[in-house]
């Protein structure tokens, strides 16, 4: 391609070195957290002496660890759950419907992106004093589905505005109702950038931890918030490391799938 | 009636969770006036803690920028072995936990460890201090430059730089003169991006700061800090800040947002 064009290979030369030296700096400490998960020197010896999976095995049966975990998966899919509902209303009224007010709604939806999570955490905190919400899971998910509805609100619409409405034109035309000409026409459509931002928010709602702190009831723990509040126990490192480690893997797969799924939805990401 | 059902969730959602509690923040803001929020906002801590944001803030998006540009135009102007991990871990920062970017920069930068020791030992320290937050800052806020240019690039396509380089234009020539110009609308919208997230980045600067109270302590890290120690007052007017800066740049992105197949 443009390896034809003279001069270009000192460029990109160039380019190569500027992309690598930043990779490395930023994603050998990631690798090195996963290794280190296996590490058999309890002080993270390197080059590891040896490699174990007892640390593995203690983070497994740490009780504190495992209700983080039930905690964030029930966050997580909680979260998914009501910005999939929300998001994709929110796409639909926005896309289909002109009416007073539509830019400001979309503006409005994607706020919470560029709005710091301290300030989303304080604002919903105080939400829920004063609406007397009892602080808990259901909290938790509410603060987490802020954010995520935007990724589903961005990947549908997309969508929608991709496909236009001739179809479904054409389908309420042949006398379905608005219920089936979802069901057998749009959804179909729809599915796979769902699906993508699903999985992204299921992602995002993981590693979440300034807006759970705020939303979170005393004593509830996602796993974030337990690696956060064990960092700088020393007996608990390698325990601590596992948990990063498993935190990496588990929000690279959803992230990866969506990847997969989404191919062309891709660019609606943010 | 389907029409009307949608647009009442989307109000009302609206409503509950995005104009109720940013409109509790602001009115705590300025209930008892002006005065107490600049009083706030004048104290040497709080002045810190925006210059600290500035400097760190600045830094990652300058990285980001230039990283940015670099990786877009390698990933879509050219076919190397690699291209495709690079097109996957580009994206990985939006998956990885910021607590778990700050546990492993400690983990490799950390004065105890080699790197980290060698570097402290020569007067630059990485973990509790400036650099280490940089880096976090750069890592959580990798993706967005390269994913507001890539697609710009790949619009464009490269005749021009072709018939340019014909012409006699060198490497850098075409870059400044056809391909900047090309791509400065999705490269302005990726900086507000990446600023905005680096302004708010909370979790992963908390984890490398130390949270060292008028050292290492960011606007995000001054709220918190703030508002645990029932200085509300503080907390809200830093907040208040912080919310104006993410709408202003919400609309300056809006302007420059590139105008694709999907807008």
């Amino acid at each position: 391609m443009s390896g034809a064009v003279a001069g270009s290979a000192r460029g990109r030369r160039a380019l190569g070195v500027v992309t690598a030296a930043v990779l490395v700096v930023v994603y050998v400490p990631l690798a090195v957290v996963v290794i280190n998960s296996f590490n058999r020197s309890r002080t993270f010896g390197w080059p590891p002496a040896g490699f174990t999976l007892s640390w593995w095995a203690r983070a497994w049966h740490s009780t504190g660890a495992r209700s983080a975990l039930a905690t964030s998966v029930e966050a997580g899919l909680g979260a998914t759950a009501v910005a999939l509902l929300l998001g994709t209303m929110a796409a639909f009224a926005v896309s289909r419907y002109r009416f007073f007010g539509r830019e400001t709604v979309s503006f409005l939806v994607l706020l919470p992106i560029a709005l710091p999570g301290i300030v989303t955490g304080i604002a919903l905190n105080n939400a829920f004093r004063v609406l007397g919400l009892p602080f808990g899971l259901l909290t938790i998910i509410i603060g987490h589905a802020t954010f995520c509805i935007v990724l589903v609100y961005n990947n549908a619409l997309a969508r929608l505005r991709r496909l236009g409405g001739s179809l479904e034109e054409a389908s309420m035309d042949l006398g379905a109702g608005v219920l089936q000409t979802f069901r057998f026409v749009t959804f179909p459509q729809l599915r796979s950038a769902l699906l993508a931002g699903g999985l992204l928010d299921f992602a995002l709602s993981f590693d979440e931890i300034i807006v759970t702190t705020f939303t979170a009831a005393p004593g509830v723990q996602t796993l974030p918030l337990w690696i956060f509040g064990n960092l700088f126990r020393p007996n608990q490192a390698p325990v601590v490391n596992v948990v990063a480690a498993a935190l990496i893997v588990l929000s690279v797969v959803p992230v990866w799938l969506a990847q997969r799924v989404a191919g062309d939805a891709g660019g609606g990401r943010f | 009636m389907t029409r009307w059902g949608l647009r009442g969730v989307a109000l009302v959602y609206l409503a509950f969770l995005l104009m109720m509690p940013v409109g509790v923040i602001l009115w705590r803001t300025f209930q008892h006036g002006f005065g107490p929020v600049t009083d706030a906002l004048t104290t040497s801590q709080a002045v810190h803690a925006f210059r600290v944001t500035a400097i760190v803030a600045g830094f990652a998006v300058v990285l980001n920028t230039v990283f940015g540009v670099a990786a877009a135009i390698l990933l879509v102007r050219h076919r190397f072995p690699g291209r495709r991990i690079l097109d996957a871990v580009i994206d990985l920062p939006i998956a990885v936990s910021p607590v778990v970017v700050g546990l492993a920069l400690i983990l490799v930068y950390g004065r105890n460890t080699s790197v980290g020791g060698w570097l402290g030992d020569r007067g630059f320290p990485i973990i509790f201090s400036i650099p280490g937050m940089v880096i976090a800052t750069t890592f959580v806020a990798l993706p967005l430059v390269v994913r507001a240019v890539a697609p710009v690039l790949e619009e464009i396509g490269e005749e021009q730089e072709q018939a340019a380089a014909t012409l006699g234009a060198s490497t850098f020539q075409r870059f400044t003169r056809i391909t900047l110009p090309s791509i400065r609308g999705a490269l302005a919208y990726g900086v507000v991006l990446a600023l905005a997230r680096s302004l708010g980045e909370y979790g992963a600067v908390a984890v490398v700061s130390g949270r060292v109270v008028g050292q290492t302590q960011t606007v995000t890290l001054f709220v918190q800090e703030r508002y645990q120690n029932f200085d509300q007052t503080a907390a809200y007017a830093a907040a208040t800040a912080l919310v104006v800066v993410a709408v202003v740049s919400l609309i300056i992105s809006r302007f420059l947002r590139p105008r694709g197949g999907e807008r």
